[in-house]
């Protein structure tokens, strides 16, 4: 049972600014992850949560309790480095037990909990074996048995499955977010791979700079993000971005994009600037010959279930996803038309996405 | 012509078969990616085309010649590996210079700065090219080392996975840009990755290697649509294809011999009365779509959905396969011919 509350978190190093005047709320029982490039400082955050570095300013709650300067310690928060990292001489019991012995845990009560996680991770077979001889996949689980056998407040995670290869990592994905599901408790996981961000997270804190930019969860942050960066960091291939007319009054439906007319969700703010920009992503372009857009096709990729079609056309360069039976031939001519509710238009001064319908009832607070 | 024969070709090292009589032939022109895992013998096969390795028995084929024991330079290959190797204190221009100034050639500084510029041209890189290497991005510098690659036009391009050095964006982009070169250059390529979504994106053919052996070797969707056997089948497409055995799915009409069938998880549909009755385990967003885990007895398959499909974790729904879609295979994973009846 956690709920992690971060207020006005800033750190300093000499004079640059790590972290910026961060908020957000964990809820008990979630799993947040903090997402972005590296150096936008979603390490420091994590490791002030955790108690391994102390904030400039700003504060920490823990259930409400502010934990700002309590020692890493006395926080009751696990945090899971590389999760390779085992005892080479010991078996998967010890090594799953070691936190234990070191706090001076009963015998019986230390067999009892190593008996739970086993079980939970379903290792109940291994724990007699040495860890030599474990496939990658048991080391990884030994691990986390470890990690959790403290049955902490919370779990951070930094990064744990950055250096596996990628099938593995497909694998382990998947497993660490059954495991939350079974154990319930909070975890803040770190990545920079947005495929593990959007796969893994209840709802994702993206950050750049040292700023958190958006939070919210997978599908609406990558549907409705509220920033150029957040756009284009999130998905694979990127969303598309054109350049369009600016000067758009309050309330209008349509935008100028090469000499074309595009629909899109009604404005409910202005934008002066007399140029704008829209993001509209792959899946949510439609190959039709009568489209408002036209240009060259210039590479179709097959990907199994579907196939990338890279088109370029006078206002740019566009990738398409289209189904993987649509017969498309490079240097064909074709017209595009994007889905008028998908689109996100911007304010290129300040990357910002402008308030409108694509934001829902509520629109963008 | 620069076709690429290898015929029979074996390499051990110590006890271990790194390459077990391989044949594969690359055409004049065509573009042909092999897919393994680490250690299936993607790399020394490679290396044995290139010359850079000496089979133990077989040969090796360029444009029709025997080269089997030929030097590397004596081939005409040129070699791009995952770590480009730039002269860092060289500009570009120097960088992609270097291999026609070769003392042997002897072409008059004039023809090179033609050449060079041109292909820097077809690499968008003509504004760069008084940079040194040390200032270019990624990005840039692996564009320098395929275009050091080009210059020379050799018979025959072997790539070893050149782009897993740069980031998810710009590999992407590379990808497009190097199957376009290609095409336009009518280059010959042998290309190695473990990756199956760029192999399935830039080759004609794909050649999938398991333990030294190919076991496959055929356009991206003739093997995606029909995999010899479980292993070819899960090298391609992601997630993976589901293997499953048939008595978990009640499935008529099988042919006797199959032991477990194969379906993709495009191929699953949620929802039906007389579907099989399972439990959401896991939900992953992947934008454009989701891929749902869902538990039926001891068994899990994965599902590829559309970003529409509201689901919870945990909760109750049912699934149906598309029938023409599946893939039956013995008990040893190979692929059993008849397909089921209609």
């Amino acid at each position: 049972m956690a709920e992690i509350t971060v207020q006005g978190l800033k750190k300093y190093f000499g004079d640059f600014a790590a972290v910026h005047d961060s908020s957000f709320r964990v809820h008990d029982g979630e799993f947040f992850v903090m997402l972005g490039p590296s150096g936008c400082g979603k390490t420091t955050t994590l490791r002030m949560i955790a108690g391994l570095e102390l904030p400039s300013e700003g504060r920490i709650l823990l259930d409400g309790e502010d934990v700002t300067w309590l020692r890493a310690a006395r926080r009751d928060i696990a945090f899971v480095f590389q999760l390779f990292a085992l005892y080479p001489h010991m078996n998967v019991r010890r090594n799953i037990s070691f936190p234990l012995r070191m706090e001076h845990v009963k015998r019986a009560e230390i067999r009892r909990r190593v008996d739970e996680v086993a079980d939970l991770l379903r290792i109940g077979h291994l724990l007699d074996k040495p860890v030599g001889g474990l496939s990658s996949g048991d080391r990884q689980r030994v691990a986390l048995g470890r990690a959790i056998i403290r049955r902490a407040k919370a779990f951070l995670f930094d990064e744990p499955l950055g250096a596996l290869d990628a099938e593995f990592r497909d694998l382990m994905r998947e497993e660490l977010r059954q495991l939350h599901d079974r154990i319930g408790a909070t975890s803040v996981y770190v990545t920079h791979d947005q495929i593990e961000a959007m796969s893994m997270a209840d709802r994702i804190c993206v950050m750049e700079r040292g700023k958190v930019l958006q939070v919210g969860t997978p599908m609406d942050i990558y549907n409705r993000p509220k920033t150029r960066f957040v756009a284009g960091f999130i998905g694979s291939p990127s969303m598309n971005f054109l350049p369009a007319g600016g000067g758009l009054p309050k309330g209008a439906e349509e935008i100028r994009v090469n000499g074309a007319r595009l629909k899109m969700p009604r404005l409910r703010e202005p934008l002066d600037a007399p140029e704008a920009e829209i993001g509209i992503r792959p899946e949510h372009i439609r190959l039709a010959q009568d489209g408002p857009l036209r240009g060259r096709v210039f590479a179709v990729e097959y990907t199994g279930a579907s196939q990338l079609v890279t088109v370029d056309t006078p206002a740019g360069r566009l990738k398409v996803r289209a189904g993987n039976t649509q017969r498309i031939d490079e240097d064909e001519t074709v017209g595009l038309t994007p889905d008028p509710r998908r689109i996100v238009v911007f304010d290129p001064r300040d990357e910002r996405a402008l308030d409108s319908g694509l934001f829902g009832e509520d629109g963008h607070e | 012509m620069s076709e690429l024969r290898l015929e029979n070709l074996r390499k051990t090292f110590g006890a271990i078969a790194a390459v077990d009589d391989l044949s594969l032939r690359v055409a004049d022109g065509e573009f042909v990616v092999l897919l393994g895992p680490t250690g299936a013998g993607k790399t020394t096969t490679l290396r044995l085309a290139a010359g850079l390795e000496n089979p133990d028995a077989g040969a090796v084929f360029i444009g029709g010649r025997e080269v089997t024991g030929l030097t590397p330079a004596e081939r005409d290959v040129a070699f791009v590996f995952q770590q480009y190797s730039l002269y860092p204190h060289y500009t570009v221009f120097d960088n992609l210079a270097f291999p026609l100034r070769a003392p042997g050639r002897k072409w008059p500084e004039e023809r090179i700065r033609s050449r060079v510029e041109e292909i820097a041209a077809m690499l968008d890189m003509e504004h760069k090219l008084q940079n040194r290497a040390t200032q270019l991005s990624g990005g840039e510098m692996q564009r320098v080392s395929i275009g050091r690659a080009l210059v020379r036009a050799p018979n025959l391009f072997l790539m070893d996975e050149p782009l897993s050095s740069l980031d998810a964006k710009l590999r992407e982009s590379m990808r497009v840009e190097l199957k376009r070169i290609q095409r336009d250059l009518g280059a010959t390529i042998l290309y190695v990755t473990h990756d199956q979504l760029e192999a399935m994106t830039l080759a004609d053919r794909i050649g999938i290697l398991e333990d030294g052996k190919l076991v496959q070797v055929g356009a991206p969707r003739e093997i995606y649509e029909n995999p010899v056997s479980v292993h070819a089948a899960r090298r391609l497409g992601s997630p993976p294809m589901n293997i499953l055995p048939p008595q978990a799915l009640g499935l008529p009409d099988l042919p006797p011999a199959a032991a477990q069938i194969g379906i993709r998880p495009e191929d699953v549909e949620l929802g039906g009365d007389s579907g099989i009755v399972a439990r959401v385990e896991s939900l992953e967003h992947l934008g454009a779509s989701m891929v749902a885990g869902l538990g039926f007895g001891n068994e899990r398959l994965h599902v590829l959905l559309d970003d529409s499909q509201r689901l919870r974790r945990g909760q109750q729904i049912t699934f149906t396969l598309n029938r023409e879609k599946i893939i039956c295979f013995d008990s040893q994973g190979r692929r059993i011919d008849a397909p089921p009846a209609a």
